[in-house]
């Protein structure tokens, strides 16, 4: 069957199974910034944002998105950049697994919360799990992205 | 998890008989839950166009469409508003962003999860249920029906009320299972005391109830005797999350903390 999906704002026709998820889709297309991780909607790390929301790419079937708006981290390139600078200077990031989804999580909670407490920045990111280094890094790294208006 | 086909119904009559072909056919929620516990799908059907994902107010009623997510729900005013915001609290526990934009109110309820944080306050507000063939029931009885009858859910109807509300999850990590989750609603004198993730599906302790709404002045000796008559009179096993034993004492203790607060309402 075949899907219509805006990626990064660029038109991609995609004939897929009916089983198959975006996941995949995107994969199969050399997204490669969307990782598979636990393949269960549990990690976070296949995070993708359809229409700016955040999503469990994994768990999303492709069927179902026709004429959709799917951002992946290398349509936030900019955003990405500068969040990856104050990780930088937090020394915030080891393997790095994560942090496509992570800075997608992040992007997508600038333009929903306003002016985020580091308590509801916890929250929002909860489900983006990182397994190298315990989240305090990251976290004053992201107010520091936040307050950052350049 | 393998989906041999996709079936976009024209209407939901169409979208009612596919399902009642096959035990094999599936109607589409968010889809979440589907994929970490079915194998097979013969037929997914597709509800998204014809069950709204709204929230609405009437006069008497706040109405959720059956696939409205559970960040909608969690962030909706008038899910705030009610009932001391405990639907929008529970919803919030719910693992992270990206399920809670995915999962739906629809596929929770229909899955009759025994883990479930949402059906424990929606059960704890007396809500209604709207369905396709069945019309109007409420969720207690939907609960308590052991044969699952092949229907579309369509809305949610949660009744507008100055209620007092408490919800309390109790989990080892914020993106855990419940041990055990508990809600209490005060609608006037009307007390509902109800606990979930026990783990079996959430249940409301009726003598504990009736004590409660016979009593005119609640002091401290009613509500102990209330939250110890609740504890007893609920059914508790033990899995790895908790022992029976555990989750019996942490639901007395729960039900004490919330029938204190929705009487004296003290945050
Ligand atoms: C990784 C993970 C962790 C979770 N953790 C928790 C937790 O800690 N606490 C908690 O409370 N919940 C938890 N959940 C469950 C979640 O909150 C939802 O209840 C669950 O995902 C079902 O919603 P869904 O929209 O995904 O349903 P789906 O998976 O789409 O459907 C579930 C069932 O409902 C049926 N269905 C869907 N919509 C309708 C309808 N309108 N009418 C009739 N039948 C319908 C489907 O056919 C299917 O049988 C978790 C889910 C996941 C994936």
């Amino acid at each position: 069957m075949l899907v219509n999906l805006y990626v990064n704002n660029v038109l991609k026709k995609y004939h897929v199974q009916a089983g198959e998820f975006l996941l995949d889709t995107l994969r199969n297309d050399n997204y490669i910034s969307v990782r598979r991780g636990c393949d269960s909607t549990s990690c976070g790390v296949c995070t993708v944002l359809i229409e700016g929301k955040p999503v469990p790419s994994c768990s999303v079937l492709t069927i179902r998105l026709e004429g959709k708006h799917i951002t992946t981290v290398e349509g936030i390139q900019e955003e990405a950049e500068k969040l990856a600078h104050y990780f930088g200077l937090e020394g915030a990031d080891q393997c790095g697994f994560c942090n496509p989804s992570m800075a997608l999580t992040v992007y997508a909670m600038k333009n929903e919360l306003k002016n985020p407490t580091l308590e509801t920045i916890k929250a929002y990111l909860v489900g983006n799990l990182c397994r190298c280094t315990g989240y305090q890094a990251q976290h004053i790294a992201i107010l520091h992205y936040l307050e950052d208006r350049s | 998890m393998e989906i041999k086909n996709y079936y976009v119904a024209k209407d939901l009559d169409d979208a009612l008989q596919k399902f009642m072909l096959s035990s094999d056919n599936h109607l589409l929620g968010g889809g979440a839950w589907m994929k970490n516990s079915l194998r097979h799908i013969d037929t997914a059907i597709e509800l998204s166009h014809l069950v709204s994902n709204d929230i609405t107010e009437t006069k008497e009623f706040i109405e959720i469409g059956a696939m409205c997510t559970l960040h909608d729900l969690s962030i909706h005013p008038a899910i705030i508003k009610y009932y001391d915001g405990i639907l929008a609290q529970a919803s919030k526990q719910i693992m992270g962003i990206t399920v809670r934009n995915i999962a739906t109110i629809g596929g929770t309820i229909a899955g009759k999860y025994a883990f479930s944080d949402l059906l424990t306050p929606l059960l704890a507000m007396n809500c209604q249920l709207m369905f396709y063939r069945q019309g109007i029931i409420t969720l207690e009885e939907y609960l308590q029906s052991a044969i699952r009858e092949k229907d579309i859910l369509l809305k949610v109807l949660i009744k507008k009320s100055t209620a007092k509300g408490y919800f309390h999850k109790v989990a080892k990590t914020a993106l855990d299972f419940s041990i055990v989750n508990v809600a209490v609603v005060k609608d006037n004198q009307n007390f509902s005391v109800c606990v979930g993730a026990r783990p079996q599906i959430a249940a409301k302790a009726f003598k504990a109830c009736e004590l409660l709404n016979s009593s005119g002045v609640i002091n401290q000796e009613i509500i102990e005797k209330a939250a110890k008559m609740a504890a007893d009179e609920l059914t508790f096993s033990s899995n790895f999350r908790g022992q029976a034993e555990y989750r019996k004492m942490v639901t007395e203790t729960y039900i004490k903390r919330g029938l204190q607060e929705v009487i004296t309402n003290a945050r």
